[in-house]
């Protein structure tokens, strides 16, 4: 009945800019700025964030992402107007983001040593927070590598747990290129069967 | 689906059709004591979560817009809403009748968003009790182009932003 899927997968630059509104009170806290995420484990840590109106700029409290109940197309749902947190009472991890936690502009590599291309964005992995765990799923690539490896201009790279990230380069399974897809629609198979691949399924 | 617009339109079955605002709104407005005519219905306001009318917004040419409680009407009827007395007219009590007041914060018309962050369009009408003030349920328009329900059990908070009602209710 419900109008929503369980689970979607979002560009994390579709986020930015999203209102955080509050299911208690009908109102819109503030809007999302940049998303936060843990480069090795890959797990959403949660949001900075932005004033809402004419008048934005910068809000120094932060949204953990355990205090979020849904990212959905329009909004990001929190169940109560005291879910934001000051900047000082969030984890470290969301209070002072670690440059190496910006992975755009890093270079993809095998570890086989084939080049993928740049990272242009990061796929998340959203819905209800019942049903789904806010994760990094892959990350959208671009450049001259891309070209080679796939023929197009962009494609979405799978990730999985545990990988090396330098804070230049990122290095993934050279089995990650089988799963390469070019377009979000079928990318969530993929890194399913990604995962499933690394862990000796198939 | 059919069954809950139903529902909801028909005020759930107790044999009155629930009131609809968007065609309350514009009615006379008059006191019961006095005869005298108060004004018009401009709005309403609504407690949190969204459950029952508690006030009514009044505006009149001989007057600034005034407020009434539901507890101070005589009679919400088809062709004129009657307050007991004059005397029940009062100013904004808090800021949510102030922002009602001023039209900024309107049902009719708010945008409705659902618990799992998804745009449902915006609110074509509210249905309610005339007897009990109770909210029905509302209708919506603009939903991917299709007109939906939602019933009062589902309206989760109504605030300046929107509507927050419950996904898969529909």
């Amino acid at each position: 009945m419900s109008a929503s899927v369980p689970e979607r997968l979002v560009r994390a630059s579709e986020l930015t800019t999203m209102p955080v509104v509050s299911a208690a009170s009908g109102e819109d806290l503030a809007e999302v700025r940049d998303v936060v995420f843990d480069p090795t484990g890959h797990a959403l840590v949660g949001f900075t964030l932005n004033k809402r109106g004419w008048l934005s700029g910068r809000r120094k409290e932060r949204l953990p992402a355990t205090a979020v109940t849904a990212i959905g197309r329009d909004a990001v749902i929190v169940a109560t107007d005291d879910a934001l947190v000051e900047r000082d009472d969030a984890p470290v991890e969301l209070a002072a983001p670690a440059s190496n936690r910006v992975v755009l502009g890093d270079r993809v590599l095998t570890d086989g040593g084939t080049d993928l291309g740049v990272v242009v964005d990061v796929v998340v992995r959203v819905g209800r927070s019942s049903e789904v765990e806010f994760e990094v799923v892959g990350y959208e690539v671009g450049g001259e590598a891309v070209e080679s490896v796939t023929g197009g201009q962009r494609a979405f790279v799978p990730i999985d747990a545990q990988q090396a990230v330098s804070g230049t380069d990122l290095v993934v399974p050279a089995a990650a290129r089988d799963f390469i897809r070019q377009d979000l629609t079928g990318f969530g198979g993929a890194v399913d069967g990604y995962r499933e691949h690394l862990r000796g399924g198939s | 689906m059919t069954s809950l617009t139903s529902d909801v339109t028909s005020g759930g079955g107790d044999g009155r059709a629930p009131e609809g605002l968007r065609s309350a709104l514009g009615r006379r407005v008059v006191s019961t004591e006095s005869a005298e005519e108060l004004g018009e219905l401009k709005a309403v306001v609504v407690d949190q979560p969204p459950r029952r009318i508690v006030s009514l917004q009044v505006a009149g040419s001989k007057r600034k817009p005034a407020l009434v409680d539901w507890a101070d009407l005589s009679g919400f009827g088809p062709d004129a809403v009657m307050v007991r007395s004059e005397d029940a007219l009062r100013g904004s009590a808090d800021d949510v009748e102030a922002a009602a007041a001023k039209g900024q914060v309107s049902l009719l018309g708010a945008r409705v968003l659902d618990d799992a962050g998804d745009e449902r369009g915006i609110v074509d009408d509210v249905l309610f009790d005339a007897e009990s003030g109770a909210l029905v349920g509302i209708t919506t328009a603009g939903d991917r182009g299709r007109g939906t329900a939602f019933a009062v059990a589902d309206l989760l908070a109504f605030g300046s932003y929107a509507l927050v009602v419950r996904a898969g209710s529909t």
